[in-house]
């Protein structure tokens, strides 16, 4: 029993950052059809910020945090308007490979500001692991999944309840009509990347006390946050943070019971699968369809 | 116009005459040296082993020449930037065979430069081109079992680290060892030496589990291995993947069940201590010895040598001595003592290899007291090794 509560929250620490990262995908990929190949990035960051905010600057974490969060918003804007606006009107297609180029950048020069050791972050409170139902945690990753329970809820009153978090929803579905009824469909363009960029960083700066930041810790978050968001349905957020938590926990348990070398086999073997049977995701809601 | 593109042709003709010429004159005009190469990870990735050798051989040679020399000869090491990576590791080291025409190549830094040197200059092979050994200062299997006819190694082995843990926690009376490893070339060699030699020392591997190199949450494998009650976890991996057990491990109060975290020779660093905070507090590890010179009783036959380096390189660069600059340390001296007990000419690179192997027996280095011989290349044996604990944030011998 105290094993299998090991596992799933061991789990469930790297689901939610999948999560988090899988949903950042979408929120970009709902605005302009892309895979932003830099997600990964800017996970690192996040992380990046975070080592400096604390570390560097030693900033209590009550304001460090949300600023690596108003500071990962920043570089989505940017990034927008650096990346993709110049390369949209040549095609989805060169906006990724615009993308690509970006994460060698943004990966090459963060290697060139924060080098290329790996960086010890505090943990945002104190690190006397908690005992619950037999199994030892981390505190560390209880903060990890009460701010992004918290950093849910605000979303999901944002995208459910106010207009503007309306709108962009509106964007994704059908530009053109969003367009015709009076939405300024550039600027909800550019508040997707916004979060995109907030949210991606968050989980950075979150889980960088649990596995110290790095210059090229982006490309394998971004490669699990983009199964997440596979299997919970490209474009469809509930199915991401679904699919982050699934993937985390498969993960976590094949590791405790089968064997942890098949870890990541599992979770791309699970990827293809639910490409080949599924590529509308696990969790759909059933109607409405992107052509 | 026309005249002074003339004019520049002549001149350019000119300065190409003066550097042509000038080569042979000054080289044969100068009195006669013993030229060395050295290639290392100076920049990239592994500039953390490549600056501290670089620093070393600089200097080592500036104090040999002070003293004379060897022989009465000056020596003069050309040190290239492999910048981590094969490809130019291999293009230095044809460099520094065919225009600086060395006898002896010192380095590259880590075992994949080191192994595709050996391939594309023959090294491996009694017979080739060049003629000339390679002490290299990684530690890589593949570069010295079964021996290589000109490969020479300083680093103490993983056989080494493995052999050193076991008499360890076999001397404590612990039977019961779990394994966790990186999966890749170093965990899996790391492994099975331990695996290999286990049964000599009478203790029972009960449980192994693996990561990926870049795997960031270790729980799930500790949990598992210890729940197979063992007495002693061993970690083998290095970078941050080594962080992250400590961290984990300390996490899951496994060491208030009474089990012994075990680390490698890889963590053997301050930097690894500093990145794991309290986590690291009381974890063994095999080291050489210059972590803790100090510390050494003073029948150690290395500690003269290792405090006298130690104390000349850190009033020479103000940062603490590592392991890395030892290595380096010992591939010059190494080379410099076989040229002076074989009485070596200078660029006869066949008689410094038999020097190598039949007249440095004995040397007292910074990784050990090294006894090369036609049928060992790295000449380093356990007591080469200590085991050291982590105690309030610095290393200690661990009784």
């Amino acid at each position: 029993m105290a094993q299998l509560v090991q596992y799933i929250f061991a789990g469930l620490t790297m689901g939610v950052i999948y999560a988090l990262t899988g949903v950042g995908f979408n929120l970009i990929y709902n605005a302009t059809g892309v895979i932003n190949f830099a997600q990964g990035e800017f996970v690192m960051l996040g992380a990046m910020f975070l080592y400096t905010f604390q570390e560097v600057l030693h900033w209590p974490p009550f304001i460090s945090l949300p600023l690596v969060f108003l500071m990962g918003g920043l570089v989505g804007v940017v990034f927008e308007y650096g990346v993709v606006k110049p390369l949209i009107r040549l095609g989805v297609i060169t906006v990724i490979i615009g993308t690509i180029g970006a994460s060698v950048v943004l990966k090459g020069g963060a290697m060139l500001v924060w080098g290329k050791n790996a960086l010890a972050v505090e943990p945002l409170i104190s690190e006397k692991p908690v005992a619950f139902l037999g199994a030892s945690l981390n505190t560390q990753v209880l903060v990890v999944l009460m701010v992004t329970a918290i950093a849910v809820a605000i979303f999901w009153y944002f995208f459910g309840f106010t207009i503007l978090g309306k709108a962009i929803q509106a964007c994704s579905v059908n530009p053109l009509a969003a367009r015709l009824a009076g939405v300024p469909v550039e600027r909800m363009i550019t508040l997707s990347f916004c979060f995109s960029g907030a949210l991606s960083a968050l989980a950075g700066g979150l889980i960088a006390p649990i596995t110290l930041a790095e210059y090229d810790m982006g490309t394998m978050l971004a490669l699990k946050g983009f199964c997440a968001a596979i299997i919970g349905g490209l474009g469809n957020n509930p199915g991401a943070m679904v699919g982050g938590l699934l993937l985390g926990v498969m993960e976590g348990l094949s590791a405790g019971y089968l064997s942890s070398g098949y870890k990541d086999a599992l979770a791309f073997l699970v990827l293809i699968l639910v490409l080949f049977w599924r590529p509308e995701g696990l969790i759909t809601r059933g109607k409405g369809e992107r052509v | 116009m026309g005249k002074v593109k003339r004019g520049m042709i002549k001149v350019f003709i000119f300065l190409l005459g003066v550097f042509l010429f000038s080569f042979p004159f000054t080289s044969s005009h100068g009195e006669e040296v013993y030229k060395i190469g050295a290639i290392f990870a100076v920049t990239g990735p592994a500039a953390w082993l490549g600056d501290p050798e670089k620093k070393a051989i600089e200097l080592m040679v500036e104090r040999l020449n002070k003293q004379g020399g060897i022989q009465e000869k000056k020596i003069k090491v050309v040190i290239y930037d492999t910048q981590g990576d094969p490809q130019i590791a291999v293009l230095k080291a044809r460099e520094l065979v065919t225009k600086n025409h060395v006898m002896a190549i010192l380095g590259p830094s880590r075992t994949p430069t080191s192994a595709a040197v050996m391939k594309a200059l023959q090294l491996d092979k009694e017979k080739n081109r060049f003629r000339i050994p390679m002490v290299s200062c990684a530690a890589g299997r593949i570069l010295t079992q079964p021996v290589k006819p000109w490969v020479f190694t300083t680093p103490q082995t993983n056989a080494l680290a493995a052999g050193k843990v076991l008499e360890y926690l076999s001397s404590k009376g612990i039977k019961r060892v779990a394994v966790v490893y990186v999966s890749n070339e170093f965990g899996e060699d790391g492994y099975s030496n331990l695996k290999g030699l286990a049964p000599q020392y009478g203790i029972k591997i009960v449980g192994v589990e693996t990561y990926g190199g870049k795997d960031r949450d270790m729980t799930a494998q500790l949990t598992k291995l210890a729940a197979k009650k063992p007495k002693a976890i061993i970690n083998w991996s290095v970078g941050p993947t080594s962080v992250i057990v400590t961290k984990n491990f300390k996490q899951l109060g496994l060491d208030r069940k009474g089990i012994l975290l075990v680390m490698n020779h890889g963590q053997g660093n301050l930097k690894y201590v500093e990145l794991c905070g309290d986590a690291a507090e009381g974890v063994v590890l095999p080291s050489g010895k210059i972590l803790v010179a100090r510390d050494l009783s003073n029948t150690d036959p290395q500690k003269q040598v290792l405090m006298k380096f130690k104390e000349m390189y850190e009033n020479a660069y103000h940062e603490s001595v590592s392991h890395f600059a030892g290595h380096a340390y010992d591939a010059l001296m190494l080379v410099a003592t076989a040229i002076e007990k074989g009485k070596v000419r200078p660029g006869n690179g066949v008689a410094l290899r038999k020097a190598l192997e039949t007249k440095v027996s004995g040397f007292v280095g910074i990784d050990g007291v090294f006894r090369y011989s036609p049928r060992d290349h790295n000449g380093l044996s356990i007591g080469d090794l200590v085991m050291l604990k982590v105690e309030k944030g610095r290393f200690i011998l661990a009784r």
